[in-house]
């Protein structure tokens, strides 16, 4: 590929950064001259696994490595104790993390990744977060992938919220560079750090999680450490609830709220919310088709990937992928109510566990809620809660349980409630 | 844990899930038409009985298979649960 060449000619005269990060500013020019790592030993379609994040050298490096036509796996530390999992699954040659290159034995073969180097495209594998089994490796063509970027867009002042392994985090990098705009890459993902980045490089766009914002209310922080600058935050990767996003409403009242549904194995789809205050989203956009079979939503996305390394095609004869959420339908919009996974079945009476987390979370020392449902002889499931209390805040148990029995059915009640921080993974997801 | 003890925690557990000083009789059925608890109400009893054996220091099984093929003898009455409870503590 001609990435660079292409992105030079863009970037051509114009002299703002396109990366911000903590210890200074990265222009499109100094890509050329960023220390990277010494790729000449790498042949075009190896499978190259590449750990970093949104800095000077990683994004050249990575840039470098697409115009060699490898088949990149971005990798952050976050995830290095999965890293050996990683390269096995994915079949990785060589390991790039910072100047050093190591090659590791791969004996393995793969007929995508032979059709990749056959058609002499790039490769991009990312993982999905593994929520229910191993994480999947999931294979696109990056060649495909970059095409989308060829139609120039505006651009907003964005924050990189989302990993560099995530195909949101890579979205938005590509999009940025494209489109000649700039990223601020944070210090970290915490609330403190995030909100002083957006105030000090006067951030237009934050793309978050919901267990991102949860946190963000939580933290009492808003609305006074929100710059006026920011115009869009955006959610999406795991399902939000209304309790949460009318309360955001509410304290950021000059803010659009937007809703991203994106899936590592269907590309990126555009999505427009019914309004700010609203959880029901249209999906669609080019080479988009959508349907709801017995309330599970599938699309059907051209961009979708080639398929994953270690598990069978999930797309079916005709190419739609049964995405797990169940939804609910009005007119042309979908709101995601839970995932089939999470349907509780206690004596015959279903129900999804975002229900009881939705009535959790209006009790007000709440901030986030996990319910669970867990087997048990007698009813074959009953319903677990985990809560994790605002601040330092105390919970009486028996003043939530009055609360929620006068909301809840009986057999959506709780039979067991803990107290505790609900686990959030590298990726501001509840695990 | 003798049975006696065991049947005090047992008996706690009844009152607690239905929510009074109910009198609870050695042989009162704890499923099936002539029982008090319905069939949410002995969730409530057997993870009150899990929690309390987490507290003396011994896992209370009632969810495995083992215990489920051992389920319906054990809900026989409030006799048989605190036997099996007394009879998991020494294991």
């Amino acid at each position: 590929m001609n990435l660079i060449k292409i992105l030079t000619e863009r970037w051509e005269k114009i002299d703002h950064p396109f990366l911000i990060h903590d210890t200074g500013a990265l222009r499109f020019g100094d890509i050329k001259s960023a220390i990277a790592a010494d790729l000449d030993d790498i042949q075009p379609g190896e499978v190259v696994a590449l750990i970093g994040d949104f800095d000077p050298a990683t994004i050249a490096t990575m840039l470098r490595l697409i115009d060699k036509g490898v088949i990149l796996v971005p990798l952050t530390t976050d995830t290095i104790m999965q890293h050996e999992y990683f390269f096995k699954s994915s079949l990785v040659d060589v390991v790039v993390h910072g100047s050093s290159i190591k090659r590791i034995k791969n004996s393995q073969d793969h007929s995508l990744i032979k059709e990749l180097r056959a058609k002499k495209h790039a490769g991009l594998v990312l993982f999905s977060t593994g929520t229910t089994g191993r994480p999947k490796a999931i294979l696109h063509d990056l060649t495909f992938f970059l095409k989308r970027f060829e139609t120039p867009r505006p651009t907003l002042k964005t924050i990189n919220f989302l990993l560099f392994d995530h195909i949101g985090g890579l979205n938005t990098l590509f999009h940025t560079l494209f489109n000649k705009g700039t990223i601020v890459a944070p210090k970290s993902r915490n609330v403190i750090d995030i909100l002083e980045a957006c105030n000090t490089h006067k951030v237009e766009v934050l793309p978050t999680t919901p267990t991102f914002l949860r946190m963000m209310l939580m933290s009492g922080l808003i609305p006074d450490k929100v710059p006026k600058t920011l115009k869009i935050i955006t959610y999406g990767t795991e399902r939000m609830d209304q309790p949460t996003l009318s309360q955001l409403c509410t304290l950021l009242p000059t803010v659009d709220f937007r809703q991203t549904f994106g899936m590592s194995e269907l590309g990126i789809v555009r999505v427009k919310s019914e309004a700010r205050n609203s959880l029901f989203m249209k999906i669609g956009g080019e080479g988009v088709a959508t349907r709801v079979i017995n309330q599970v939503l599938e699309i059907r996305s051209d961009s979708r990937m080639l398929g994953y390394l270690n598990a069978p095609s999930p797309f079916d004869n005709e190419g739609w992928y049964h995405t797990k959420d169940i939804v609910e339908v009005k007119d042309d919009y979908y709101k995601v109510i839970g995932r089939t996974s999470e349907v509780i079945n206690v004596g015959g009476l279903k129900f999804m566990a975002s229900e009881v987390e939705r009535v959790v979370l209006e009790y007000a020392k709440v901030a986030l809620a996990k319910a669970e449902g867990k087997e048990n002889p007698i009813t074959g499931q009953h319903v677990e809660l985990t809560i994790q209390p605002i601040g330092n805040s105390e919970i009486d148990k028996t003043d939530l349980k009055i609360f929620l029995s006068s909301r809840l059915p009986s057999h959506m009640m709780p039979k067991r409630l803990r107290v505790k921080d609900v686990e959030v993974g590298h990726r501001y997801k509840k695990m | 844990m003798d049975t006696e003890k065991a049947k005090e925690i047992v008996v706690k557990a009844i009152k607690t899930a239905l929510g009074g000083e109910k009198e609870i009789s050695n042989d009162m059925p704890l499923i099936g038409s002539e029982s008090s608890l319905d069939s949410m109400k002995l969730v409530e009893v057997c993870l009150s009985l899990e929690d309390a054996a987490e507290e003396i220091g011994f896992d209370f099984d009632w969810t495995s298979e083992t215990a489920m093929s051992k389920s319906r003898s054990m809900f026989r009455s409030v006799q048989d649960l605190a036997a099996e409870f007394s009879k998991q503590s020494a294991i």
